[in-house]
């Protein structure tokens, strides 16, 4: 069994970027890469081996980041009240900016509106978008990280794709 | 327009490593939430009195049920009460 050290050594890239690609924003993907690892320092003893590592520690960030997400929309609704019924024009929520530093300045505007109709997509195809295109899975890997069959995953990207180009027209 | 919403600019995005404070960061959170967490004999021992408390409650509870259903007939005649409506014997 590797160390705790190891492991951040190995995966801090890939769960980074994974918390980038899910949030787009670097302050709210360092805060939930620091909650994955403290997390995953938890329950490594308990850790089985009835998958690799590297699909675990996956599965936990995926679910971390799209918890962030819930959290960041119920925070938004709540909002939404809170500004109904404020006589102070205090604004309740500042929704988190585009600060994606892995997107250079000239694809910049192309990307930010992609990854717009990507966070419109239901989390299972955004999943399956970002390990495929950004992550750049096999799709046997992604259908082991997310517990479901290869051609479940080829469907998922199928009515991701099919989304997107809705959106387009 | 079309180059906007196509699936494969996806991979044009660069991938970082994290910042390098961060493991300081995560190292020192681990430590924290370490030090505030209750060793494991002290969660034993709440929980047992805890399930203690809950059983000798439930005891309790069902031997005041139980004085409480006396037969009516021996509560009558320990207090030696009239059975009758009468007020006065005949």
């Amino acid at each position: 069994m590797p160390t705790f050290q190891e492991i951040y050594h190995e995966h801090q890239k890939m769960v980074y970027n994974l918390a980038l690609n899910y949030l787009q924003n670097t302050q709210d993907a360092e805060e939930v890469t620091q909650d994955v690892f403290v997390k995953i320092h938890a329950k490594l003893p308990s850790f089985e081996g009835k998958s690799s590592i590297k699909t675990w520690i996956y599965r936990i960030a995926i679910n971390h980041c799209l918890d962030c997400l819930k959290a960041q929309k119920r925070q938004k609704r709540f909002a939404i009240f809170k500004n109904i019924f404020n006589t102070e024009n205090q604004i309740y929520y500042d929704p988190p900016d585009f600060n994606h530093p892995g997107v250079q300045l000239e694809d910049r505007e192309a990307l930010e509106n992609l990854f717009k109709k990507i966070n419109e997509l239901p989390e299972n195809q955004k999943t399956a978008v970002i390990l495929k295109y950004l992550d750049d899975l096999p799709q046997r890997e992604i259908a082991a990280i997310m517990d479901i069959s290869e051609k479940a995953v080829e469907s998922l990207l199928q009515r991701a794709k099919q989304q997107l180009k809705k959106v387009k027209t | 327009m079309k180059k906007e919403n196509d699936i494969e600019l996806l991979k044009k995005v660069g991938k970082l490593d994290a910042p390098p404070f961060l493991y300081t960061r995560i190292v020192a959170k681990i430590e924290t939430t370490t030090a505030d967490q209750l060793p494991l004999s002290w969660k034993w021992i709440g929980g047992l009195a805890f399930s203690l408390l809950f059983l000798s409650n439930i005891y309790f509870t069902k031997l005041g049920i139980n004085t409480r259903t006396l037969p009516q007939e021996s509560l009558i005649s320990t207090l030696h009460i009239h059975q009758s409506n009468q007020f006065y014997d005949e």
